[in-house]
């Protein structure tokens, strides 16, 4: 189970990728997170929230309100949520971090038993 | 500790009662609300987005077997403490901020930092301190030209996204606006403006827009590129819009090489490296921003960043050619005083403070007299007719610098204003003045017949004033302390 100081350092790394497929809301994004890694990376409120503001500030991220559609219950009418998706600023934040996140995993590859990769050269 | 004492004791109010479970959440979202010193706009985007978290988490706690109380106890207790929660918002949004400090350095140093760009431009030989600029700032008098022939029909209920639609809808120009930025400022898009006219230009729009949203960082205003108008904050804008300098390093590699007996390439290094990690490191594209880029090639360190980023650069060069020459400890063995970047004194901050109100009190008036122009076939004599009117607040017309020695705080010479076919360079023609401002023999607020408004040294307002397109120009100048 990876260390909750890991999933705070690549926090924005699994975020920009889930919203890299479709615009996702906060709750939806953590609930995809989890999915993805079979529950074994949870993004707490308290880690997802504050960072998709942060992105959102950064302009990595775009935001727009939308109704609460599906719901049934009479008493969430008008219930909005907000919605997230990769700005082209974002999206090219992403490529960064997923190319710099590769050549440091093949530098590491290079330093670990059983593996007969080569260093990044 | 306090407001965390708070915080569970919140808690704990969920878990005792379970018909309050509703107005707890709302019991949660108000302290934490108290707690999240940030703008309000944030304040209500955050606290309905934790609202739908709550509410959609509660809703699965209670699919997956849990009864209404526990789920809501178990939702909010995954929030955490609500002063740790505020406290993450508010190091989120410190990024912003601390871009916003060092723009506040900028803006403090404003007519010191134009007037340094003017001389790093004219700068033939660069030196370590003094870069050679490729590109300056595009001028505003050309996009002041093409907003004036932008006109339109405004009514007073017309809202702000009314009227920029309406500015689009001309076909002379593509308008881009970030809704949300602009909210950031104050300004309220759906709500009525209260600007009317038959004809009322998109420039005219523009300055009443940044007028009343006049925020040193945080403030409306615009760009024209081409026929893109974009309206945005200031702030965003000082992010975004970069110089590219070349500095002549040199003089520092040589005091390097001879000091310290290094290789030309290690103190080529050094320089970049040390000005990568002490200035703003999170910019650097070497750093993997994307706000400021550093190359050094033969002798020469290219630039491209913002101005504020540019007059710390020469700072550290500066220091790097004085350090390698001069001893850097006490003759006790002390280290010495550091040499402290300068940072604007308390009279200099007041002193910008004030003459930021002069040009907006400036800005009002010119928006002022241009709507008389429109309404009035009158010539207008006083700016006390522009208070009559309701074109103007009562009070508008004194200085921020206090009356002048002859009790008069404006002049304005309004037939110049009003004289629209005048001939020769519009934005060369002063058509107004901060007389206190002059009295006090510091800079003074101008305004110019095309509307721009310049702080300047009265050396060079006597020499504008002296200029043929100022020929017809004669103004009562109250006498210089």
């Amino acid at each position: 189970m990876p260390t909750s100081d890991f999933v705070r350092q690549h926090a924005d790394l699994l975020v920009l990728s889930v919203l890299a497929d479709r615009p996702l809301y906060g709750y939806a994004i953590s609930k995809e997170v989890a999915a993805r890694t079979d529950g074994k990376i949870r993004l707490t409120p308290g880690v997802l929230y504050p960072l998709l503001h942060k992105l959102e500030v950064q302009k990595l991220l775009v935001a727009s309100w939308d109704e609460v559609k599906s719901d049934t219950n009479v008493s969430e009418a008008g219930r909005k949520r907000k919605w997230y998706r990769l700005s082209a600023k974002g999206r090219k934040k992403l490529e960064q971090r997923i190319a710099s996140h590769r050549s440091y995993q093949r530098l590491l590859e290079a330093f670990l038993p059983g593996t007969d990769s080569e260093p990044a050269t | 500790m306090k407001l965390r004492e708070r915080t569970r004791s919140v808690v704990n109010a969920a878990r005792s009662s379970s018909d309050e479970a509703p107005a707890t959440v709302d019991s949660w979202l108000d302290l934490f609300d108290r707690l999240l010193n940030l703008p309000h706009a944030h304040k209500i985007a955050i606290r309905e987005e934790l609202r739908s978290h709550l509410t959609d988490r509660v809703r699965d706690l209670m699919l997956a077997g849990l009864d209404r109380d526990l789920a809501m106890r178990q939702a909010i207790s995954e929030l955490g403490e609500a002063a740790d929660l505020a406290e993450q918002f508010r190091s989120a949004n410190r990024y912003p901020r601390r871009r916003m400090i060092m723009n506040g350095a900028f803006i403090g140093f404003g007519a010191a930092a134009i007037i340094t760009a003017a001389a790093i431009i004219s700068t033939p030989q660069p030196s370590p301190g003094s870069p050679a600029v490729f590109e300056a700032p595009a001028a505003r008098a050309a996009a002041v030209d093409t907003l004036n022939s932008v006109t339109l029909r405004v009514s007073p209920e017309m809202s702000a996204r009314q009227i920029i639609k309406a500015i689009a809808d001309t076909d002379q120009l593509a308008v881009s606006v970030d809704w949300n930025s602009i909210a950031e400022a104050g300004m309220k898009p759906d709500e009525p403006v209260g600007i009317s006219g038959e004809r009322v230009t998109a420039y005219q729009i523009l300055t009443e827009f940044s007028n009343r949203y006049d925020d040193a960082w945080n403030g409306i205003d615009w760009r024209l590129e081409g026929k893109l108008l974009t309206i945005d904050r200031k702030v965003v804008f000082s992010m975004r819009e970069r110089i590219l300098a070349c500095y002549d390093i040199e003089p520092v590699i040589e005091k390097m090489l001879d000091h310290y007996h290094v290789s030309y390439e290690w103190a080529t290094a050094e320089i970049g490296s040390v000005i990568q990690e002490l200035i703003e490191p999170d910019q650097w594209q070497a750093n993997g921003g994307d706000l400021a880029q550093l190359r050094i090639v033969s002798g020469r360190m290219f630039v491209n960043a913002p101005l504020r980023t540019h007059e710390k650069v020469a700072w550290v060069l500066q220091e790097l050619s004085r350090g390698s020459a001069e001893p850097m400890s006490g003759a006790q063995g002390h280290a010495s005083e550091p040499n402290v970047m300068p940072q604007p004194t308390d009279e200099e901050r007041a002193h910008h403070a004030m003459s930021q109100l002069a040009m907006s009190q400036l800005r009002n008036i010119h928006m002022a007299v241009q709507i008389w122009g429109q309404a009035n076939e009158a010539p207008l004599t006083s700016i006390q007719q522009l208070i009559e009117g309701g074109m103007l607040k009562p009070g508008a017309e004194k200085s921020a610098a206090g009356p002048a020695p002859d009790g008069r705080d404006y002049w304005i010479d309004f037939d110049a204003i009003l004289k629209s076919d005048a001939e020769g360079d519009w934005a060369k023609r002063v058509v107004g003045i901060d007389r206190a401002m002059f009295a006090q023999g510091k800079e003074v607020a101008v305004l110019f017949l095309d509307g721009h408004i310049e702080l300047m040294p009265i050396t060079k307002l006597h020499t504008l004033l002296v200029s043929p397109v100022n020929q017809g120009v004669k103004p009562d100048l109250p006498s210089l302390k």
